[in-house]
């Protein structure tokens, strides 16, 4: 059956008349009548390609492995890095679409016009049969009398510096009509976006920027110019190399590069494709053993240097000894590193502003505790072995693509890459204990039989977190799946497990189905905005034995019931509890979701710039000395019907756990929030914060603040060491119930910005209040109740020491308040 | 198809089918629309072991045989269990299948594989004739051994692993491991590790043989080094730690 489509394709393309091949067109272009795409098509910077009226463009669509880093798409694509100028008219309109005969199924779509840094002026075209009509990636567009029809995605503008103005067009008949991503930019008059079949328009949300580290080299003198020559024997490079050639090193030979080198490569284009050739060959052996005080640079030697001035670190045909490349920092490249037949480590090195920052085949890879950043392409590997550990692979076009590898990726961040996060095809893999946030897509798992996705904090990816298809033999697990703009996890054709992983607050489904064979259980899957599960195909599902929160899963599980030719979800029995859910990640980033049964085991710390919901009900477990450091913000959620409780692993011990720490977070609340067996339930510094309706109980202390401001209402206080702990402390206790401790509340220093009143604060063993030793200032503790005692005898003040502060208790109320909110 | 999967399964005496049976086959297909009444034709079978990775037999494996590319979905025939011998055999009506072997440490025979179970990878395209047996063989493994099948690792190479410490015992991070054939190197010694991480581990990827090693911090070592650890290493090695610079200087 194939053979005869693919004769149909060929019969086809010979009976059209060839306009244009696969090419980088180096020099203005015209394109007129009929013009037969059938590879990828760059237009560079500086060169226009101009579209005449009544032409006919035909992509001959390919879902291909290529691995030319200058290209954005798998697909066939026309990429704009120069000016695209299409010159439709009424009566003679210019049409893109996808070369006919060919079934989409078999070799799907072509990838669209991509204009990426580049500009583009369209009028009266229509673009149809792409993966996206239109990409605008950091660049212009302006569009006027433009249809965009069936096709995946009708217009997607990408990134800030992305503006396109839409004039009298229309977007519709796509799945998915407009994309706006990454805060790009729109103006649109007279046009019609809708009749979409999935959706109009979307607008994803980008996470904070993580912190991105670099190196700069000291300033030298350059001290040896090498240009196209052999290097026999071992060569030391040190100080400052310039590079005008290609430098080989042969089998046998060896390069040794010292810590502090900086080599720089000049640019020398010969073909005018705007890629610059000069770089290292080497088929013996390189050692660039950097430290992080005296990395090694390999950048351009240009004046103002550009992304692909020079070629590339080539190693070739060199693994009987294992080349080296640590604290090196490579940039401005075509390919930053490439590698064939090669055994080299990788580690400490940063890849930035290159095409691509590493690209390899059939070799034996060690990366790790490597930064990839603004590159086109992070990395992109196949028919190798490889560990790709600790790295941070943030700010790409595409961020890593695995096809064919033996590989275990733990313990990597992928982060707001503008495609894929990290997309493995084929090959064995285990991707573990891994961060996935704020890319367009999280992870994509295609055509692979064997695969293990556990313990990955996949989140806040604008479009889809994970993507599984044509895959069979995996096992989902551990996942925390989040936040995600449209589905949390979307399945087509494959088979594996699904099973306890946390599925929670995505845009549209948790789960999209298309087919699927195999389990889903003993998952928690709750707060997704459409549906929990969200089926597209005819088999029925197996998702018993989940937790859903107190979804309403009538609605919440679309199927065959609400629409007629759909499978069947069978969700009964469902599990009364949740499942107990291990956060696996000790630094988050982005907006994160606790629901359900969470253990944490470590300190976790939320960075500045993350939001922590807790949901209603949720039960937070700490192992011993484990607890939260938030620098972003928290919003512990209980309420009175459904509290939240944080509180030990096992056992009774006061201390147990260390401490939900607040360190000069954004304004933060805990409602109906219970911790018990901790050394301080809440800790905070310079927060803005409320304690609503919530209990501190057998803790060593209920709460400590510094500054503010705090307001601490409707809580109790019972059986901990001290109860409240405050230092230079702002803000307003009232209504709250402090018993049993060994000190209700102990004002360490400064304790004029309180107002502790209304209070019932009773039957504490040494003090209700005491004063510390540093406070020499007056405290408001008026109208609050002290259990009948006499103030004076449970509070130490000023009375007990005369250098401290005096506390201020009149008048005091005659008896208990009974309005605590609990 | 998956090259590296095809490697998992042997057809070992595949029976030619004569020109005959092909012509008669092919005008059954045809015209097998016009027949008044359908004709049960007589199975073909297909047999063969199942084996592990180390080609030894696998007891209670089974054959999933489906009538279809759509190997994700419960299968249309499924063989005996595999006794001592690894044998399965199932007879089929002619046609095209495709099939994959399973080994379910827990038994059952439905349902996803669990964490352990074995499979043999890509499912493998066959036809069965009227009447004829077929044989083929299948490799099944669970994740981690299909792992290590698929290793690039240079098959000349062997690796060592292992700790640099420092003299107290503790970890010695941002240093490195070399290896010689002699106690003494010019420049650098012919093998020399990444820089070892906060818990001291190190890789070495050296040919089997008898070498010199040692460790340093300072890079590159001290002309005069002398590695003081002789050791032969025929196979992958861990455990193999080194103590930071440990080294005699030259006399």
């Amino acid at each position: 059956m194939k053979v005869d489509r693919l004769a149909a394709i060929l019969m086809f393309v010979l009976l059209i008349p060839a306009g244009a091949g696969a090419e980088v067109l180096t020099s203005d272009t015209v394109w007129s009548n009929e013009v037969l795409v059938k590879e990828d098509i760059l237009v560079p910077a500086g060169v226009i390609l101009t579209v005449m009226p009544g032409t006919v463009v035909r992509v001959l669509p390919a879902d291909s492995t290529k691995t030319d880093p200058e290209y954005v798409s798998h697909r066939t694509e026309i990429t704009i890095r120069g000016s695209l100028n299409v010159q439709g008219q009424k009566d003679a309109p210019v049409i893109f679409t996808m070369a006919g005969g060919v079934q989409q199924e078999l070799l799907d779509s072509w990838a669209g016009i991509i204009i990426d840094s580049g500009t583009a002026d369209i009028a009266w075209s229509t673009i149809t049969g792409a993966e996206t009509a239109l990409t605008v990636s950091h660049g212009k567009l302006t569009a006027e009398k433009v249809s965009l029809v069936e096709n995946r995605y009708g217009l997607i503008i990408q990134g800030e510096d992305s503006s396109v103005s839409l004039n009298r067009s229309i977007v519709e008949k796509n799945d998915y009509g407009l994309f706006l991503l990454n805060g790009g930019h729109l103006t649109r008059k007279d046009s019609t976006i809708s009749g979409n079949g999935k959706k109009d328009e979307f607008s994803g949300k980008s996470v904070p920027s993580l912190p991105i580290r670099s190196y700069s080299p000291e300033d030298k003198v350059t001290s040896r110019v090498y240009r196209d020559e052999a290097l026999l024997g071992v060569t030391v490079w040190k100080g400052r190399i310039l590079v005008e050639g290609l430098v080989r090193l042969p089998p046998e030979a060896q390069l040794l590069i010292m810590p502090g080198t900086v080599v720089e490569f000049s640019k020398k284009d010969t073909n005018n494709d705007g890629i610059g050739e000069n770089g290292l060959m080497i088929q013996g052996r390189l050692i660039a053993k950097g430290t992080s005080s005296a990395p090694i640079i390999f950048r351009s030697a240009e004046q103002n240097r550009s992304m692909g001035d020079w070629d590339s670190i080539n190693i070739l045909g060199s693994d009987q000894l294992q080349n080296l490349i640590e604290f090196c920092q490579i940039e401005d490249a075509y390919r930053g590193m490439h590698f064939h037949f090669a055994n080299v480590a990788v580690t400490n090195s940063v890849l930035r502003n290159n095409y691509r920052g590493a690209q390899f085949q059939e070799s034996l890879v060690i990366m790790g505790r490597n930064i990839f950043y603004n590159n086109k392409s992070g990395v992109q590997a196949r028919d190798s072995e490889v560990v790709f550990e600790h790295n941070e692979i943030i700010n790409n076009q595409n961020g890593a693509n695995f096809f064919r590898l033996d590989l275990k990726a733990h313990h990597n961040v992928f982060a707001s890459n503008e495609h894929d996060g990290l997309r493995v095809r084929e090959g064995v893999a285990r991707i573990e204990d891994n961060l996935m946030i704020g890319n367009r897509f999280g992870l994509l798992v295609a055509d692979a039989n064997y695969t293990e996705v556990q313990r990955n904090f996949i989140a806040s990816n604008q479009e889809g977190g994970l993507a599984l298809r044509n895959s069979d033999h995996l096992r989902i697990s551990g996942n925390a799946i989040q936040n995600n703009g449209i589905n949390g996890i979307i399945i087509r054709e494959s088979r594996g497990i699904i099973s306890g992983n946390s599925i929670a607050a995505n845009g549209e489904r948790g789960i999209a189905i298309v087919s699927y064979s195999g389990s889903i259980t003993q998952n928690n899957i709750f707060a997704n905005s459409l549906y929990g599960i969200g089926l597209e195909g005819s088999s029925d599902i197996d998702a018993r034995d989940n937790w859903w929160d107190d979804s309403d899963l009538v609605r919440e599980i679309y199927d065959g019931d609400d629409e007629a030719g759909l499978g069947t979800v069978h969700y009964l029995e469902q599990s009364a509890v949740p499942f107990s859910f291990t956060w696996a990640w000790p630094q988050m980033s982005g907006d994160v979701v606790w629901g359900g049964n969470i253990a944490v085991t470590e300190k976790v710390t939320f960075v500045q710039g993350s939001k922590l919901e807790v949901r209603p009900g949720t039960t937070v477990r700490f192992d011993q000395g484990a607890g939260l450091e938030i620098l972003g913000v928290i919003e512990s959620k209980g309420t009175k019907e459904s509290r939240i409780t944080y509180t030990a692993e096992e056992g009774g011990e006061l201390g147990y756990w260390d401490e939900v720490s607040l360190q000069q977070a954004g304004e933060s609340f805990f409602t109906y929030s219970d911790f018990s067996y901790a050394t301080w339930g809440i800790h905070s510094h310079f927060t803005p914060l409320r304690i609503t309706g919530c209990r501190f109980m057998d803790n060593y202390g209920g709460m400590r603040f510094r500054s503010g401001p705090v307001e601490i209402t409707g809580s109790v206080f019972k059986q901990n060491e001290i109860g409240i702990r405050s230092f230079r402390g702002v803000g307003r206790i009232d209504r709250n119930d402090i018993s049993e401790n060994e000190i209700g509340v102990f004002i360490r220093e400064k304790g004029a910005g309180l107002a502790l009143q209304y209070n019932n604060i009773y039957a504490n063993e040494r003090y209700s209040l005491r004063l510390g030793d540093f406070n020499r200032q007056e405290v408001n503790a008026r109208h609050n109740w002290w259990g009948g005692d006499d103030p004076a005898v449970v509070i130490f003040d000023q009375e007990d020491e005369s250098y401290i502060g005096k506390v201020q208790v009149d008048p005091v109320l005659p008896g208990r308040l009974d309005t605590i909110v609990q | 198809m998956n090259e590296e999967y095809c490697a998992h399964f042997y057809v070992k005496s595949a029976v030619r089918l004569q020109r005959i049976t092909i012509l008669l086959l092919v005008f059954v297909v045809l015209f097998s629309g016009n027949l008044p009444a359908p004709v049960a034709a007589e199975p073909g079978v297909l047999g063969g072991r199942v084996l592990d990775i180390v080609e030894e037999p696998v007891q209670s494996a089974e054959v999933y045989i489906f009538d279809s590319l759509d190997v994700k979905r419960p299968a249309d025939f499924i063989s005996n269990r595999t006794g001592e011998n690894g044998q399965y055999q199932v007879q089929l009506p002619p046609g095209n299948y495709w099939a994959v072997a399973v080994f379910r440490q827990g038994g059952g025979r439905f349902g996803p594989l669990a964490y352990g179970d074995k499979h043999s990878g890509e499912a493998v395209a066959f036809e069965v004739a009227a009447g004829v047996k077929r044989s083929m063989d299948f490799m099944v493994l669970n994740l981690r051994e299909a792992a290590r099948k698929h290793q690039k690792k240079n098959a000349d190479l062997i690796r060592v692993t292992g700790k640099v410490k420092h003299e107290s015992g503790s970890p010695a991070a941002m240093a490195y491991a070399m290896a010689h054939k002699l106690e003494q190197f010019g420049v650098l010694p012919d093998y020399i590790s990444a820089w070892t991480d906060t818990q001291g581990e190190y890789t070495l990827y050296l040919p089997p043989g008898r070498y010199y090693l040692g460790a340093s911090l300072g890079f590159p070592p001290k002309n005069g080094y002398i590695l003081n650890l002789n050791q032969q290493f025929i196979e992958d090695t861990d455990k193999v730690d080194l103590i930071v610079d440990k080294v005699k200087e030259v006399q």
